[in-house]
């Protein structure tokens, strides 16, 4: 008898039931993840570029200045406020203000800043318990003054943080580091620029004043009802498709035909930026992470990881008044791209210059930085860690910050003696993601990227090295000056929180992060 | 192997009738143009992204090459055990799919990521579903029933998994 090789109804059936769980389950799988984010706000609400206005954050003012110390108080509380046009959204930010506010601090004057966490008992979406921990961000602080992950402020309690200010002029940012939660306590708006001043700088002819400008770049999403959207896409990295320039969505800045100087700092969870201006014009590049580089360098374009201070000096003279600067994202791999994220800001020529002093670049800003002038034979050891995904955590030689709290906060990764200079080696060799590296309390020198020298803008004083796929990057520092335990981790805020973090401990004896400095219950007394 | 087991009784036979033949070698070219559809979609993505995590790119190439070697030798040797094969390979290839769709990554810097359908992904396991139904179509006697069984059972488990959540 023939063999029919049609297939009947019931067999149909099965190989449909197969079939069909092959192709709907991702299907809906794909199409729940999309609904999760499909109440985004669609592109068309969104501001068109360069139609807000350009700000710049609020200046902190001491509460009490004594002899050798300025002190501050600063709340970080929950606000709203109309961030896309049309929309209220809620925001966690330092003094009810996102960026928070701007502290200038002098070099050799002491720093007491008091940070009460008054936010709501729970996050608005994610519903956790928002403890907080305060790092200033390229501060060598003592340990219990470091923003230590696991040294927690919880709402109703506040910490008084003591800061030094012993370093070179730089600027740092003060940021939440509150453990598992940085990421969302970050993307709610608890970050703010900390510039320090030194004789040195005062003595260079760059801009000064009010064309000296901070400028901090972060992306977001929002929901249809202006609320900020957190989807990390499986504890990967978060991707906005809106940028912020100073909190406000692609502004536009009204210049003089003359020099500015831009202090940028990249506060996004996982995004990184390549800059470039539309007129393929060259950046002045004056500062990293540490402060002012021995040397300026020029770049028409630039790789901005998160963390990273790159300060650049833009000379708006050549333009004719009228004239539109866009300040372009080419971005780079492994960042996951919007049609909106190509662009950052714009600059609106408007006028000659009412002020032509302090409007150069010399060819020499801070020759005598001891960072700098590290060799590769000052070395004692060299030390390599691993960065990669494994096991569902992001981790860091195969260990994880958990790691260190099982260990009752013993573990350590490194234990450099107090003023060893090393070499640390960073890396990143699985595909799919790139690595910000941050090493507290420390300045360091990148020696080399994949061998090679570091890229023309790198060569200044830095405490974040970009480890970009497939990247070894080597770093000298000098371990010091304070001893103790720190922290050193990704700084994308995503891989940080789950897990990709460890710490070290410069020599013996330092102070307890968690112990010696505790956040105290409100109310507290008077500064 | 059951392929051991085989005898030319459970696979297409020529010699029955003229459009028997003409039927069997539709199926079996059909089968094939599909599984060259999927063989070159999973070598496109190695050719997309040749700098990912060398296990990725080793399971496409391996994969690509596996369904476009496989699509060959339906046209030239339909043997049952390439026929069963052919079936068994793009179930697992399905199921590898079906996992880092729902589950995520298994293993490697991505692991836990949860891939989303694409259009590329989704025509290749279209294809691969095709190379499926119409190789089974393809077998005959107790091994046909048997892995359309087979396969039926897999379907139920996977919309039971789906139904009680331990498919995510």
């Amino acid at each position: 008898m023939p063999h029919s090789r049609q297939l009947n109804r019931r067999d149909l059936l099965k190989l449909g039931l197969a079939g069909s769980a092959a192709l709907m389950l991702p299907l809906e799988r794909t199409a729940r993840t999309h609904l999760a984010i499909s109440d985004r706000l669609p592109a068309s609400k969104l501001p068109a570029p360069f139609t807000t206005a350009f700000v710049i954050p609020p200046v902190a003012q001491p509460a009490k200045v004594t002899a050798d110390a300025d002190i501050y108080d600063i709340t970080m509380k929950s606000f709203r406020e109309e961030v896309i046009p049309g929309y209220k959204t809620e925001l966690w930010g330092y003094n009810g203000s996102v960026p928070g506010p701007t502290i200038r601090v002098r070099r050799g004057r002491k720093a007491i800043v008091r940070h009460t966490n008054s936010l709501p008992a729970a996050h608005p979406t994610l519903r956790y318990k928002p403890w907080t921990s305060v790092h200033l961000h390229g501060s060598a602080s003592l340990p219990q003054y470091d923003g230590y992950a696991s040294d927690i402020t919880n709402p109703g309690e506040y910490k008084d943080y003591r800061y030094p200010n012993i370093q070179d002029a730089r600027t740092l940012w003060y940021h939440d580091h509150g453990v598992h939660h940085t990421s969302s306590n970050v993307y709610m708006g608890l970050f703010a620029q900390y510039q320090m001043s030194d004789a040195v700088e005062d003595s260079l002819p760059i801009p000064k004043g009010r064309y000296d400008v901070p400028l901090l770049i972060s992306d977001a999403m929002f929901a249809n009802d202006g609320s900020l959207l957190f989807d990390t896409e499986g504890d990967s990295s978060l991707y906005g498709d809106v940028i912020l320039a100073n909190g406000r969505p692609w502004p536009a800045m009204k210049v003089e035909r003359r020099k500015y100087r831009f202090r940028m700092l990249n506060c996004s969870l996982s995004r990184s930026y390549r800059f470039a201006l539309s007129t393929g014009d060259p950046f002045t590049v004056i500062a990293t992470d540490g402060g002012l580089m021995p040397a300026p360098q020029q770049v028409t374009q630039f790789r901005h990881g998160m963390a990273e201070r790159y300060e650049v000096v833009i000379d708006f003279s050549k333009y004719k008044i009228g004239q539109r600067v866009v300040l372009k994202n080419l971005s780079n791999r492994n960042n996951e791209d919007y049609d909106t994220t190509g662009r950052v800001m714009a600059f609106d020529v408007t006028g000659d210059a009412t002020d032509t002093s302090n409007n150069s670049v010399p060819g020499q800003l801070n020759p005598n930085l001891d960072v700098m002038g590290l060799k590769e034979s000052d070395a004692v050891r060299t030390r390599r860690f691993k960065f990669e995904r494994s096991g569902g955590q992001w981790t860091i030689n195969d260990k994880t910050w958990q790691d260190v709290v099982d260990s009752d906060f013993r573990f350590v990764s490194a234990n450099p003696g107090l003023n060893d200079t090393e070499i640390w080696e960073f890396a990143n060799s699985s595909g799919g993601w790139f690595h910000p590296i941050h090493v507290h309390l420390v300045d360091f020198k990148v020696l080399t990227r994949n061998s090679a020298a570091p890229f023309a803008y790198e060569k200044g004083p830095k405490d974040v090295v970009y480890v970009g796929e497939g990247e070894t990057v080597r770093v000298v520092a000098k371990f010091g000056p304070q001893k103790g335990k720190y922290m050193m981790h990704c700084h994308n805020l995503v891989h940080e929180d789950h897990d990709m973090m460890v710490q070290f401990e410069v020599g013996s004896g330092g102070d307890d992060p968690i112990k010696a400095a505790p956040a105290k219950p409100l109310p507290a007394p008077p500064l | 192997m059951a392929s051991s087991t085989l005898t030319n009784r459970s696979v297409a036979r020529p010699e029955v009738s003229k459009e028997g033949t003409a039927r069997a070698g539709a199926l079996l070219g059909l089968a094939a143009v599909a599984c060259l559809v999927a063989g070159v979609g999973h070598l496109a993505v190695v050719v997309e992204n040749p700098g990912d995590w060398w296990q990725y790119v080793a399971f496409f190439l391996v994969t690509g090459v596996g369904q476009v070697a496989c699509a060959g030798l339906l046209v030239r040797r339909p043997a049952p055990w390439v026929l069963l094969s052919g079936i068994w390979g793009n179930v697992a290839i399905l199921g590898m799919y079906l996992y880092t769709r729902t589950w995520g990554v298994p293993v490697g810097p991505a692991v836990r990521h949860q891939e989303p359908a694409g259009t590329l992904d989704m025509a290749v396991a279209l294809s691969e579903v095709a190379v499926v139904v119409l190789l089974c179509a393809a077998l005959a006697g107790r091994t046909r029933r048997i892995v359309i069984n087979l396969v039926g059972l897999l379907g139920v488990g996977l919309w039971i998994g789906r139904m009680t959540g331990l498919i995510l």
